[in-house]
């Protein structure tokens, strides 16, 4: 478990490395003054991950520095759940309550909702870039919907709403939604 | 000033404001109610819809989503023990027991009028204040602004989750992620592998739908839908709960003016002031029984809560410096319409700036009707399923984001930085931080480019003024203060 949090946010850490890196080197390319801003906020980025990569060998005083503590913006709601009361709703990891029937399809291993979450979206956003956004966004949340194990009636509704939405986007913005996109 | 501030009450007397003001309360209420939404989600979803509208109309929409949206959080957390938003975490302290002692109704009720009568309070305050607010912003030049964006940089990192090294790590990223595109005022791309769709840069809506709604669904996802496991008992009274709060006009007012100063401080918030408010108020009654089912736990909460909704908007628009994740939205929502935060606002555009402090003050009253109207049915919204709204959000994140441009890439920010965004809330790199670093990287830069070319290339520009000086010194305190009180102790 330890291990597994450890490489998780090692890479973490090295993705901002290493696009730090590269904003770093590709800002001598630019000119002056362009090339200012990009160079001094990269090379933070580089210095200050290097500066947790290495934590264990730097002073104590700047370790400090880089212990995790809970604040007061984002931390408090989360302090507050750990003393609720006993009935509160409990994970999805619950083996007692079935997880939907397209979740129970997935690999063991990756087989809760997250995933199945992830896999979805990334399904939705690709076939929307072949078949058009507002074609597919019903599609999506009924599966969705069904695929977790709601009543297929809830996501029948969902599923017109959201269509709704995407056809009221697309005329009055008067978006190219019901087509196939173009990196181009 | 008086011909802005009756060119702002023309627009808020138009019926379409109104109705922005009414749908933006109503939303916001919604959003905020609903555990783990909040009202910077519903914010970061409506941002690419308001486009085709007006930009004080637009502004007005956001800004009432806001404040409908700090009210809202209080009924969940009244309710059910669970905060809808961060800014409502105090509340449950004296709200939970007094609902589970059957005074549930009582308790929303004094929530509703300690909100609006905080918010009242708090719009008052701008409003006297505004004259020395406009001195004080005049003061300020390119190379300030470039140093109170820092500064309000370290300050979110400072008092946002996580270490201080990782929230600058977030931070710095974002400021970096901001560079990609045309450089600002020269003919130069960045970062762009020479792709035309990237010549636009990075989308900062893109980067808020991202990480403030994909990223908060799929966290979603992890957990069970928020449906109550216990069914919540109404019972108390309305006019119980507003004659507790007329009753009690020195806490509420003292309250409402903490959340004002607090909100007034760049990277505090909602829940630093509701906080310091409940700290304050048993400081100042000791031998009353906090965290017992005391009224005044509510009013001392709600009352700054709401009061930080009008104080949080000084920094914003006056030197583009959000408190919180609500108010980096509603940056966005002013630099995407076309208003740039800062003097502008206190001068030629000083009618937007009241037109949004007006709003604040009406969309009060709605609140207080809403609140007091349909306090015994505020139930239902603890029973919705949450598992119901992750694929609407889904659908309204990638048609939104589409809207902003009729750019994948967008929807490609949008997906990646959703899963990156998860992965950074594990392992606390401050999202505040990071979206901060987004937003305030093209006001930064065009600042340190200008304040450049006037200095010739000459880095002293940014410690020949007096308010320059202050400005780097504060930040220097910022940044060490947790490391000398660590010492300290």
């Amino acid at each position: 478990m330890i291990r597994k949090y450890l490489n998780e946010e090692l890479g973490l850490i090295l993705v901002f490395l290493i696009l730090g890196l590269y904003g770093f080197i590709d800002s001598f390319q630019f000119q002056y003054p362009t090339d200012q801003f990009p160079r001094v906020t990269s090379a933070m980025v580089v210095i200050l991950c290097l500066m947790m990569l290495s934590k264990n060998y730097l002073p104590e005083s700047m370790q400090i520095l880089m212990e995790t503590e809970a604040g007061m913006l984002e931390g408090e709601e989360e302090k507050l759940k750990i003393d609720q009361e006993v009935d509160e709703p409990k994970t999805s990891q619950s083996n007692a309550v079935s997880q939907g029937p397209l979740v129970e399809i997935l690999p063991s291993r990756i087989q809760d909702k997250v995933w199945y979450t992830l896999i979805m979206l990334v399904l939705y956003i690709v076939a929307s870039f072949f078949v058009g956004i507002v074609w597919i966004t019903p599609i999506f949340v009924l599966i969705y919907t069904v695929g977790i194990g709601r009543p297929w009636y809830i996501g029948v509704a969902l599923a017109i709403l959201t269509f709704g939405i995407g056809y009221l986007f697309m005329e009055m913005l008067n978006l190219p939604m019901d087509e196939g996109g173009s990196l181009e | 000033m008086i011909d802005a501030f009756l060119e702002a009450g023309s627009i808020v007397s138009q019926p379409e404001t109104w109705i922005w003001i009414t749908a933006g309360i109503l939303l916001g209420i919604f959003l905020g109610a609903i555990p783990g939404i909040g009202g910077a989600l519903g914010m970061a979803l409506v941002l690419p819809l308001t486009i085709p509208m007006d930009g004080v109309h637009a502004l007005i929409l956001l800004v009432s989503i806001y404040s409908g949206a700090l009210y809202g959080g209080s009924i969940a957390a009244i309710l059910i023990n669970t905060p809808g938003t961060g800014a409502a975490a105090a509340t449950t302290l004296d709200g939970y027991p007094m609902s589970r002692s059957g005074q549930a109704i009582t308790a929303l009720a004094a929530s509703a009028t300690a909100s609006a009568i905080g918010g009242f309070f708090a719009v008052i305050l701008l409003l006297l204040l505004s004259p020395l607010l406009i001195e004080f912003v005049l003061l300020f030049g390119s190379p300030e602004y470039f140093l109170i964006a820092f500064l309000g940089l370290c300050l979110i990192v400072v008092v946002a989750r996580g270490s201080i090294i990782k929230g600058l790590i977030a931070g710095t990223f974002g400021l970096l992620l901001s560079s990609v595109g045309l450089a600002p005022n020269l003919p130069e791309t960045r970062y762009t592998f020479g792709h035309p769709l990237l010549f636009d840069g990075i989308s900062f809506i893109a980067v808020l739908i991202g990480l403030f709604a994909v990223a908060e669904m799929l966290k979603l996802a992890g957990e069970e839908g928020g449906i109550a496991q216990t069914t919540v008992e109404m019972s108390g009274s309305i006019m119980r709960g507003v004659k507790e709060v007329l009753n009690r006009p020195y806490l509420t007012l003292k309250s409402g003016l903490i959340g004002v100063v607090i909100g007034a401080v760049p990277g505090a918030g909602a829940t630093v002031s509701t906080f310091v408010s409940y700290s304050e108020a048993i400081r100042s009654a000791p031998d009353l029984k906090w965290g017992t089912g005391i009224v005044e736990g509510v009013v001392a909460c709600e009352s700054a809560n709401n009061g930080t909704g009008g104080g949080s908007l000084v920094p914003t628009l006056s030197f583009g410096i959000p408190g919180s994740a609500s108010t980096a939205v509603l940056l966005g929502g002013l630099i995407m319409h076309g208003v740039r935060p800062g003097p502008n606002l206190f001068t030629g555009d000083l009618h937007i700036s009241y037109a949004l402090f007006l709003s604040l003050f009406l969309g009060n009253f709605i609140i207080l009707g809403v609140g007091l109207g349909l306090v015994t049915r505020a139930g239902v919204l603890t029973k919705i399923d949450t598992e119901y709204i992750i694929p609407v959000v889904f659908a309204l994140a990638v048609i939104g984001s589409f809207a902003i441009r009729t750019n994948w890439i967008d929807i490609g920010t949008v997906f990646f930085l959703g899963v990156f965004g998860v992965f950074m809330k594990k392992y606390n790199y401050s999202i505040i931080a990071f979206v901060l670093g987004v937003v305030l990287g093209p006001i930064a830069e065009e600042n340190l480019v200008r304040s450049l070319r006037l200095s010739e290339g000459s880095w002293l520009i940014f410690v020949q003024s007096i308010p320059s000086i202050i400005l780097i010194l504060m930040t220097v305190l910022v940044l060490v203060s947790p490391l000398i009180e660590e010492i300290r102790n």
